[in-house]
């Protein structure tokens, strides 16, 4: 069966990728390891009654021009923005993400990286890249890196302002996103198929041509999108010497820092009168600290948490009269220096979290609680290492420096955590991967 | 006022003589003032004990060829004791890293930590110097940055070495010399610095890190008598109050003593910071230029040695800079600590011994030391900070502490105190010169380098693009 | 100090810690509590309450008050059964919307009117001669909306809400009130003696702690307003005050649901049904957060109308705005921002014409 794109990862990049494929007339498919589509876009019944994120309570927000392109709110997604966002953050992400469409429109650059010392035009947000994060007098530490290890006083830091997550909880849980977008790629042509893996890219004198799957079958396919991050895209679906040697060195020197954990906590009824949304150890010196420890293999003394009473927000997160509460840990290896994640680790750090959560919740009952530590994340989303951004944000991994839309495998794009759109805004890469297949192709420059 | 000048050059350090020198030989009227009794900068001698001679810069890497050879600074008596120091990472475990000139023999050095890293040494060094090298139109010229110069600039030091390295042996020795200026090693540019360093050329070899003669004071004798031979006038004692600016533009100085110089050009040895905020009239600046002020610094601590210090271990050259850290963390948690006011718990420090190549500068068979501990917090208390530094020299030669004749601590604020020299920032290492040594003011310049080194050659340059200016 | 305050003000101003206030109807009413937007998707998610003492309601009484009603209003009051109500126009002579409003009958000879905005001078004269009596009412008044409102309802010992357009009076726990099904999004009023408001509304702030309950303002009930594309006097258009006035007429407004034809004898009938009116209340959808109220639009550079209320949908993440215009959905138009004090130019932004209402309504009474 041949299609003009196959997509792997039913991702919200993967799918808004595809719905926009689709729409401009391309036979598209979508291949998803996963029953269900959505990705971190999901939503997990972590105990009968009790749902919350898996992974985020809130994604980057999803730029408002693709949420009104697909009509996101009359399908049924209905965004609850927590907390207002910056504006000059906004502003930068807004410029950085027109750039990154303008990259996507425009032929390709040389696809030696920086080979030639051309005149280079800045990309907006990159000037932080010589901030810390506590330069910002106003700073709000917490929101700037949940999540995530850092530390704020290092130059560099204030980048974790490009990966916002503060797209707002959805109503009924995330996993209405990854549904609604996956109905709008079928309405608009695009098949999805489900269960099924991607084991590797075929390709042939350096172009790709398709895809193999777990079942043994092939899909041919003029372009293949992949949403998975840079170092899983090319380390587990090709063969090391079909690649270029530059590429192989780049993705070996690409660094992912994954850092999250989660803790999902069953309560029978509501803490007692208190904030929706409390943060604990997020202060410069502790986030400081924590970051040497991830840096070591350790888990911090007092790992940075933000904690959401999620259902105070949803009441259908959670059964009448009780309420979840989820916990959002940073600073967590995903390689501990002393041996993997065994359960032992994984209920100890549990207990950590609910003595913090203790700490600043009164009365606290707590009827189940479940635990996601970086493993689990790297299992249930192929994310490397359980980074959900896709790679180090560092001033030399952000913006123009992160790879995609086009590879240098001729036909093959990158969208999803580790290209530049990524971090900045939800849907927003698998668009720009969507659009630099069209400008390909409208310019005969796939066959 | 004094009229009759074209030029005033503030401070007598390298840069400063470099200037004036340059200056003088383009037919300018320059004069030279320094606040201090005597010119130097960090080249001038530091007070240790009778029959030694400290420095606060025993060992240079940064000194301008050009200006070495069109100065003639060899025929006026500059000489080098020692060409090529190479580095020595000192172990606890005796296994001390030797990098030289000599890669073959470093990468067996490197070796007995990791062969993989050994594999490494040679294509790692050549890559390095090959980018220093073309970096070399920007940082010496006013030329454009090399291919990879974006890429590069944003590369932490801990990425770029922990891209090459395993061993934290070897990561810890290389990663000394990236927190020159005050950035951690997990900060962006940091990596540049590596490459700024293995750009620069003494002696006609490239990095070398040399030793002067009898001392950097020689450096200062001979520009001194360049600069005069050529025509320029100096004047030490002379402490600067304030940058004299007429609609805009420079117009001389006006000294602590209340006499003013003019001149239609102004050139300072103080940081750009220092410069534009204490020594012009309020509102000449700007606003704008809130340049963000070092937040650690470095001290210097120089020993007389009874002896030379008997170092436990493998051999080690004795002309060596021999670096103390454990591991890239150690730099890494220093630098925190520091930037927090904190006295690291581990000293991340840089040892050299001028004497061993250079017997003038002690009695026979003493030897004066010099150690650079880096980074420390910028109000270090001294005696704590001598205390914790003799403690680890110790551990890695027992014994040194009983040798020692004499000690002087210098903190950030005695070095600035004493010599004028203020922390400078690694900051605009991707700048072109013209961008930085200019400022709001016109004919107003500032002799920064990209990283603050005995060099000259933002002194050189400065004079140069002045000289361009009146050609036109 | 003559604050007008309705029977919920000591408990709205502890609320309304942004001491963001507005008027209505002459009464002090909070515009935000916590912000328009928060609380309007808090509508749609959880349940709000909000302060609707400041709606006019007469009670209108006598032997041929349902006579005078059927004149009066578009649809047939005299129909009613007690506890029933309707939703309708009242016109003037010319057949243009005077106004809208909610007609209740409480018993044979006792109707209800409840409409936001007042119209007491002409009403009563045309009352009085029909022999019929007009007295205001001046209850407290609060609306619960949202998918938890009927589960609040129950919660706070009410009980079930009545059916859509019906109404009750019940004696709870001690106090007299009245629970209607009158208002356009899906929830439902209870209405109070002025002295019992503090108490009432501590009541069912109680009973909906466990769903999230929370008050809303005024500014979040016109955006929920504009989201059903629901038009309202004085904010989208002025009422016909000029008996030969022909404008504002019902279908301009999208409120020809509210006329039924059969009915004989209402005020202003047969000028209504012979008008011939091409245009229609639709929707704009506006390509920017930018709310453009009584903003001109253009259509391929020609005049095509104006807006109405504009106000920025969180829901929809983007502005809308009503407007009176001839043409379809999907009709692409654009208009032109107004500056503002972070951007001080003018701009032009894309609009499109859409159906309304732009969301639908939310299910209440479910949970």
């Amino acid at each position: 069966m041949r299609y003009d794109v196959c997509v792997i990862g039913a991702s919200t990049e993967g799918l808004a990728a595809a719905a926009t494929l689709a729409l401009a007339g391309l036979r598209t498919i979508v291949i998803e390891r996963n029953a269900a589509p959505g990705g971190r876009a999901g939503t997990r019944e972590f105990h009968p009654g009790f749902r919350a994120s898996a992974f985020l309570d809130e994604l980057a927000p999803v730029p408002r021009e693709i949420h009104w392109a697909f009509d996101l709110t009359r399908r049924g997604v209905l965004f609850l923005p927590s907390s207002p966002s910056a504006r000059d953050a906004d502003a930068r992400i807004a410029a950085a993400l027109a750039r990154a469409y303008e990259d996507a429109d425009a032929p390709p650059r040389s696809t030696a990286w920086f080979a030639k010392s051309l005149p280079r035009r800045p990309w907006p947000g990159e000037d932080w890249a010589t901030r810390a994060l506590t330069d910002f007098a106003d700073g709000d530490l917490a929101s700037a890196t949940a999540g995530r290890t850092a530390d704020p006083a290092l130059a560099g830091s204030a980048l974790h302002l490009l990966a916002p997550s503060n797209g707002g909880m959805v109503a009924g849980g995330l996993g209405r996103l990854g549904e609604v977008l996956a109905a709008c790629a079928r309405d608009a042509g695009a098949e999805i198929t489900l269960g099924l893996d991607a084991t590797d890219i075929r390709n042939a004198k350096g172009r790709a041509t398709g895809i193999g799957l777990a079942d043994g079958s092939e899909v041919e396919a003029r372009a293949v999108i992949s949403t998975l991050d840079f170092k899983r895209t090319f380390l587990s679906l090709f063969q090391w010497d079909a690649l270029p040697r530059k590429l192989i060195k780049r993705v070996s020197a690409w660094r992912m820092a994954g850092g999250t954990a989660r803790v999902l906590f069953a309560l029978g009824a509501p803490p007692g009168a208190t904030r929706e949304t409390v943060a604990a150890g997020f202060d410069a010196a502790n986030l400081s600290a924590s970051y040497a420890a991830w840096r070591a293999g350790l888990i911090p003394e007092k790992p940075p948490m933000l904690f959401r009473l999620v259902s105070a927000s949803d009441p259908s997160l959670a059964p009448k009269g009780a309420a979840t509460l989820t916990a959002t840990l940073g600073s967590i290896p995903f390689r501990l220096f002393d041996g993997a994640w065994t359960h032992e680790k994984r209920d100890a750090l549990g207990a950590r979290a609910l003595a913090t959560a203790r700490s600043v919740f009164a009365d606290l009952r707590v009827a189940a609680s479940a635990v996601i530590a970086p493993p689990d994340i790297e299992e249930a989303l192929g994310a490397t290492e359980g980074d959900l951004w896709g790679g180090e944000l560092a001033a030399d991994q952000m913006l123009d420096m992160r790879p995609g839309p086009r590879t240098e495998i001729s036909g093959l794009y990158l969208a999803g955590p580790s290209t530049a759109a990524g971090p900045l805004a939800t849907c927003a890469s698998g668009v720009a991967a969507a659009r630099a297949v069209l400008a390909d192709l409208d310019a005969g420059r796939l066959k | 006022m004094t009229a009759g000048f074209d030029a005033v050059v503030i401070g007598a350090g390298a840069n400063g003589l470099a200037a004036a020198a340059y200056l003088a030989r383009a037919g300018q009227r320059v004069i030279l003032v320094e606040a201090l009794d005597r010119a130097g900068g960090s080249c001038a001698p530091l007070a240790l004990a009778e029959g030694f001679s400290a420095s606060l810069a025993p060992a240079l890497y940064a000194l301008d060829a050009r200006m070495v050879k069109e100065l003639k600074l060899a025929s006026r008596g500059l000489k080098f004791a020692e060409r090529d120091m190479p580095l020595v990472g000192l172990r606890s475990d005796g296994k001390h890293l030797v990098l030289g000139r000599d890669t073959h023999a470093s990468a067996r050095s490197i070796a007995a930590h990791s062969q993989a890293d050994a594999k490494a040494w040679k294509p790692f060094h050549r890559e390095l110097f090959s980018f220093g090298r073309a970096m070399r139109k920007l940082w010496w010229e006013e030329g454009a940055a090399a291919p990879r110069f974006e890429s590069f600039s944003r590369m932490s030091a801990a990425a770029f070495l922990d891209s090459w390295f395993e061993s934290d042996a070897l990561k810890a020795a290389l990663a000394f010399d990236t927190t020159d200026g005050g950035l951690s090693p997990l900060e962006p540019g940091s990596a540049l610095v590596l490459a700024w360093r293995a750009a620069q050329e003494m002696c006609g070899l490239q990095a070398a890190v040399a030793a002067i003669a009898r001392g950097p004071q020689v450096l200062t004798e001979t520009l001194i008598e360049a600069a005069l031979a050529a025509g320029a006038e100096i004047r030490t004692g002379a402490a600067v109050a304030k940058i004299l600016v007429a609609d805009g533009a420079a117009s001389g100085v006006e000294l602590d003593s209340g006499e003013r110089i003019a001149a239609h050009a102004v050139f300072s040895s103080l940081t750009r910071q220092r410069t534009l905020a204490t020594l012009l009239p309020a509102g000449e600046a700007g606003f704008a230029q809130a340049l963000p002020a070092p937040r650690t610094g470095s001290a210097m601590i120089a020993l007389a040695l009874k002896s030379f210090p008997q170092f436990a271990g493998n051999a080690i050259p004795r002309n060596a800079r021999f670096i103390f850290a454990d591991r890239l963390e150690s730099h890494v948690a220093a630098h925190s600590a520091a930037a927090a006011g904190r006295l690291p718990h581990e000293l991340t420090m840089e040892l050299t011994i001028p004497s061993a190549a250079d017997p003038s500068l002690a009695p026979l068979g003493q030897h004066v030391a010099s150690v650079v501990v880096r980074p420390v917090p910028l109000g270090v208390d001294a005696k704590q900070l001598g205390t914790e530094a003799i403690v680890a020299l110790n551990r890695a030669a027992p014994g040194l502490s009983q040798q020692i004749a004499a000690a002087t601590v210098l903190t950030p604020s005695e070095i600035a105190r004493r010599f004028g020299i203020e922390t400078g920032s690694a900051s605009q290492l991707g700048a072109s010169w013209s961008e930085r040594l200019a400022t709001q003011v016109r004919g107003l310049m500032v002799l920064e380098g990209p990283i603050a080194a005995v060099s000259g050659r933002a002194g050189r340059i400065a004079a140069s693009l002045v000289a361009r200016e009146k050609h036109r | 100090m003559s604050l007008r305050a309705t029977p919920f003000h000591a408990r709205a101003a502890e609320a309304n810690r942004g001491n963001d206030w507005t008027l209505r109807n002459g009464a002090t009413l909070a515009r935000a509590y916590r912000g328009a937007g928060e609380e309007a998707l808090a509508a749609r998610v959880r349940a709000v309450m909000t302060d609707i003492s400041w709606r006019w309601r007469v009670i209108i009484e006598g032997a041929r008050a349902g006579e005078f009603l059927s004149h009066l209003v578009t649809k047939d009051a005299s129909k009613l059964e007690p506890g029933a109500a309707l939703k309708a126009l009242w016109l003037n002579d010319a057949g243009a919307v005077r106004g809208a409003g909610v007609v209740a009958r409480y018993g044979r000879e006792s109707f209800m009117l409840i409409s936001a905005g007042q119209d007491r001078d002409w009403i009563a004269s045309a009352a009085s001669r029909f022999g019929v009596a007009l007295r205001e009412v001046s209850d407290g008044g609060l609306a619960l909306i949202g998918p938890y409102a009927g589960a609040i309802l129950k919660e706070s010992g009410i009980g079930a809400a009545p059916a859509p357009l019906f109404f009750r009076k019940l004696f709870w726990q001690g106090l007299d009130v009245t629970v209607s099904r009158f208002g356009e999004h899906g929830g439902c009023e209870i209405w109070c003696a002025p002295d019992d408001g503090v108490l009432v509304w501590d009541r069912l702030m109680r009973a909906g702690r466990i769903f999230g309950l929370e008050p809303a303002g005024t500014e979040a009930m016109d955006i929920l307003d504009l989201e059903a594309g629901i038009a309202r006097p004085e904010r989208d258009y002025a009422p016909a005050r000029d008996g030969s006035q022909r404008t504002p007429t019902p279908k301009s407004l999208g409120l020809e649901s509210l006329i039924d034809p059969s009915h004989q004898s209402f005020n202003g009938r047969s000028a209504c049904l012979s008008a011939r009116e091409t245009k229609t209340l639709v929707g704009i959808e506006i390509d920017s957060e930018t709310p453009a109220p009584h903003t001109p639009l253009m259509r391929n550079g020609h005049a095509a109308g104006h807006t109405l209320s504009s106000h920025y949908s969180p829901a929809l993440r983007r502005a809308i705005a009503l407007a009176i215009v001839d043409a379809g959905a999907g009709t692409e138009l654009s208009l032109t921002l107004s500056p503002s004090a972070e951007i001080p130019e003018f701009r032009t932004a894309a609009a499109r014409v859409t159906a309304l209402p732009f969301l639908p309504i939310p299910d209440s009474m479910g949970a």
